[in-house]
């Protein structure tokens, strides 16, 4: 629902949008880093309770995915006053929330005095070529939208919890990183603001999709007790907000 | 043109900056201890029923506890032995059921029943002593505590139920070893299933005396059918009569 609305928005601006300029924009080079908010299951956690299974192993849908940070570098070529292609190349990364209802899950489980759950991250590379708009509405002040498709290599965090009882760590439980490469899409708006003839600030939302389907690998379980995956297959979704800095081509006349 | 890159010269190298520190913020490692959750189970009597097979209505009762016969209160530094103790009639088989009791909670609180919710990652052990060598197996499927983990240098003054002493060994004659041996009946929900010990079958030879210890082993994510694996919940020593 919310890439509908912004495929209409972007439409609804490219359709109605005032002419300001008679000549291309310039192509531009731009280097982003911004903050990614996981969205859906992607982002959601479970409480130690329902991770709780101690005659059989229990499935979890949640992502854990913690606030992110990603960045990325993307440049266009506009073939027309408006519209371009370009390309965004983009790396990011998710760490783990509320590892301590993970963790107690796990202690619940098995009954013990002590779980250490140690996760890695999240990482994410995509290469995604599209298509850029852009729409001047001050001498300096531009708006600028995207929508990019291509792919995403994305590997889940390892997950190791050591599980201690009496004074004695018994075999650790370990979830293994996976990483598949998927089909992913982009679609963001922005705003840019020019700080010189080649250089401009910009401000931009994006809208990120892409599921890879992820076949999980866990270290052998010796006794049917606690959360154990062997599929992820959520999508990876996520809201990111970023600012840039654009190296503006000089325009040819 | 010079003006356009003295200014992207102040402009880059900051915005490269920028972006690797945000993208190495998120880059420390998590890691959370969850220490122990309060009011975890706590146990102070065991006992051991046995059913004669052939006869019902022989039933024996042993009990180990740690709640004084006299106050009816926990004793941590304390075991009553005077109730731990089997009478089994000679070459019969009893079926056998170890309770746990948390006798501290009002009602008292079954932990046996616990054990058997969580038994995917907990593992009885039988061990009567003196054993005889030829009888002596150890192995994913037997009761038998191995050698290196026998009780062997505990003082002459802790003894069980009329005063044998609690230490381990081994004899390879037939008329001086405990002629008992005890047999799991009960399979967790493991894949493929293994045994527990909540229930049992104990098999009498000759009569005999000695002891019995049994250990509780709590094996979390560890239960492979051997000993070793994990910590200990329980143990304790029974003193056994063969008539």
């Amino acid at each position: 629902m919310n890439s509908s609305k912004i495929i209409l928005l972007v439409t609804a601006l490219c359709i109605s949008a005032p002419v300001f300029s008679q000549t291309k924009p310039a192509s531009f080079l731009e280097v982003d880093g911004g903050a990614s908010l996981p969205l859906g299951n992607f982002g959601a956690t479970a409480t130690a309770s329902s991770l709780m299974s101690i005659q059989g192993t229990v499935n979890d849908v949640h992502g854990w995915a913690n606030i992110g940070a990603f960045g990325s570098l993307d440049g266009a070529w506009f073939f027309s006053k408006h519209f371009g292609v370009g390309g965004m190349f983009k790396y990011g990364t998710y760490g783990l929330k509320k590892v301590d209802s993970l963790s107690q899950g796990y202690e619940e489980s098995f009954d013990v005095d002590t779980t250490r759950t140690t996760p890695s991250h999240y990482t994410l590379w995509s290469i995604m070529p599209g298509l850029y708009y852009n729409l001047d509405i001050t001498k300096r002040l531009s708006f600028s939208a995207r929508a990019l498709v291509g792919i995403t290599h994305a590997s889940t965090p390892k997950i190791t919890c050591t599980i201690e009882d009496g004074g004695v760590f018994d075999a650790p439980i370990v979830q293994y990183s996976a990483s598949k490469t998927a089909v992913a899409a982009d679609l963001g708006a922005g705003l840019n603001y020019s700080l010189s003839k080649s250089l401009a600030l910009a401000l931009r939302t994006d809208y990120f999709y892409t599921k890879p389907d992820f076949s999980i690998v866990n270290a052998p379980r010796l006794n049917n007790a606690g959360r154990e995956i062997y599929q992820y297959d959520q999508p990876l979704e996520s809201i990111n907000f970023s600012l840039g800095i654009a190296y503006r081509f000089a325009k040819k006349k | 043109m010079q003006n356009l890159l003295s200014t992207g010269r102040k402009f880059l190298p900051g915005a490269v900056i920028l972006l690797l520190l945000v993208v190495s913020a998120c880059n420390k490692a998590a890691q959370t201890v969850t220490p122990s959750l309060p009011g975890n189970e706590f146990l102070t009597t065991v006992e051991l029923r046995l059913t004669n097979t052939a006869n019902p209505s022989d039933v024996q009762l042993a009990i180990s506890t740690q709640m004084s016969p006299y106050t009816h209160t926990y004793q941590v530094d304390s075991i009553y032995n005077n109730l731990a103790f089997l009478r089994l009639k000679a070459n019969s088989t009893y079926s056998g059921q170890v309770i746990i009791l948390d006798e501290t909670q009002t009602p008292v609180d079954t932990v046996s029943l616990e054990i058997l919710a969580r038994e995917n990652y907990h593992l009885f052990f039988f061990q009567p002593s003196p054993v005889l060598s030829s009888n002596f197996d150890v192995s994913t499927t037997t009761t038998y505590i191995p050698q290196a983990d026998w009780l062997t240098n505990v003082p002459a003054s802790d003894t069980t139920a009329f005063g044998i002493p609690e230490n381990e060994y081994m004899t390879n004659a037939t008329d001086s070893a405990l002629n008992l041996v005890v047999n799991r009946t009960d399979l967790d929900a493991n894949s493929p299933p293994m045994q527990i010990g909540l229930k049992d079958n104990f098999l009498t030879g000759a009569a005999s005396t000695g002891t019995l210890r049994v250990v509780l082993r709590h094996q979390p994510n560890a239960k492979n059918g051997t000993y070793p694996p994990g910590s200990t919940d329980l143990d304790v020593t029974y003193a056994v009569t063969i008539y």
